[in-house]
């Protein structure tokens, strides 16, 4: 490996919809599925990823070149991904806990899911749906026995359906 | 998006939002009850009327009925932590005993249980058996509050590593009991426990590497 030449090696990852981009192999093999690619000599030409679009992919790699430039600090490690992660939102979120998941990098999909939690937490039913894209496919009899079956859960709650 | 990754999501939202996602789709109705790490509570299980409903002689068996119908309802998938901050009572101890042998069925392997979540404690009294220690083949970690912890005569084999012991009276013999058949035990830890007047912590093939007691009683180490 390039280790020995004194040159970090660079990978080339490749998007479902074809963009390339050039990452330091020492950032990209924070993901567990890039790093085995890496590991069985996988990674000589351009590594396709074929669950993650260019968007999202380019949103990782600002990730794994931020997060691998700081030195074992966990304080700092951690107040980079708040920041990282305080301006993002909903559906960017969803992306990235699919990419991370598809990485397997554990640290972005805790990260993100804490993040994801963080905010559907005081929101109503209808925002969750809407945001999440789910089908109700109760009927109105069976959701109103399923909420009378947890009416515990609902009591006090107020939510908060901004955006 | 995957079950898991819901899961996973779902795991840091607090319990009682988590369990209001059933609402949202049939996908969604039971996905709340594969959380692998649950933490309930007198809230949780009878609303938001303890320590009120204490009053009514009924308040047991509601929570105790929430509490055996939560852990029904999670058969078939893994609990592995467990916490329970709860007003248990005497006349609960049999119905008690089922839930702690479901918990086992489910694998726990933390346990964290709090016999009281008000000052009521002076006046209730709940027992633990160090019997049902058996019931938990896979438990390693257990915290056990506000109560009394019970001697039995055999234990059978199990995994528990370390122990913590808050607010409990000592029946004599408890002590005894688990540092002679709770072979891996490694950590002890006694606080603010009513101890019997001679406490010895000695056995065959103790583990022990550490013991922690506070305040520090009269205790023979042998």
């Amino acid at each position: 490996m390039a280790a020995e030449t004194g040159t970090p090696t660079t990978l080339t990852l490749k998007s479902n919809d074809d963009e390339l981009f050039s990452v330091a192999e020492s950032a990209a093999i924070l993901s567990v599925t890039i790093r085995n690619m890496v590991e069985d000599g996988c990674a000589g030409g351009v590594i396709p990823l074929d669950n993650v679009d260019g968007k999202t992919l380019a949103s990782v790699i600002t990730y794994m070149n931020g997060i691998s430039a700081i030195p074992a600090d966990e304080e700092k490690k951690k107040s980079y991904r708040d920041k990282f992660l305080s301006d993002k939102d909903f559906e960017t979120l969803a992306d990235m806990v699919l990419a991370a998941n598809y990485l397997n990098m554990s640290c972005l999909m805790d990260a993100v899911s804490a993040k994801i939690a963080q905010v559907m937490e005081k929101k109503s039913v209808g925002w969750v749906r809407r945001k999440f894209g789910i089908e109700n496919d109760y009927t109105p009899e069976e959701e109103a026995a399923v909420k009378e079956e947890h009416k515990w859960t609902f009591e006090g709650v107020e939510t908060d359906d901004d955006n | 998006m995957p079950d898991d990754i819901l899961i996973s999501i779902l795991e840091r939202v607090d319990l009682l939002y988590a369990t209001r996602t059933c609402v949202l789709s049939k996908r969604w109705r039971n996905l709340h009850r594969f959380l692998p790490n649950v933490s309930l509570n007198c809230y949780l299980l009878v609303g938001p009327h303890c320590p009120e409903t204490y009053r009514f002689m009924n308040y047991p068996f509601l929570m105790i009925n929430s509490l055996d119908r939560f852990l029904r309802l999670r058969s078939g998938s893994k609990i592995r932590s467990f916490r329970l901050t709860c007003c248990l009572k005497e006349p609960l101890t049999e119905r008690f005993e089922r839930c702690i042998y479901f918990l086992g069925r489910l694998g726990v392997e933390e346990l964290s249980l709090n016999c009281c979540c008000d000052r009521s404690w002076t006046y209730t009294k709940f027992y633990f058996s160090c019997q049902l220690l058996s019931e938990m083949p896979l438990l390693k970690d257990f915290k056990l509050g506000f109560c009394y912890l019970q001697p039995s005569l055999r234990i059978q084999s199990n995994s528990l590593q370390s122990l913590s012991l808050e607010y409990v009276t000592l029946c004599p013999g408890a002590i005894e009991c688990v540092l002679s058949n709770c072979l891996r035990l490694d950590c002890l830890k006694i606080n603010y426990c009513k101890c019997p007047s001679k406490l010895s912590i000695c056995g065959p093939d103790l583990k022990l590497k550490s013991v922690y007691l506070s305040p520090p009683t009269g205790l023979s180490l042998e």
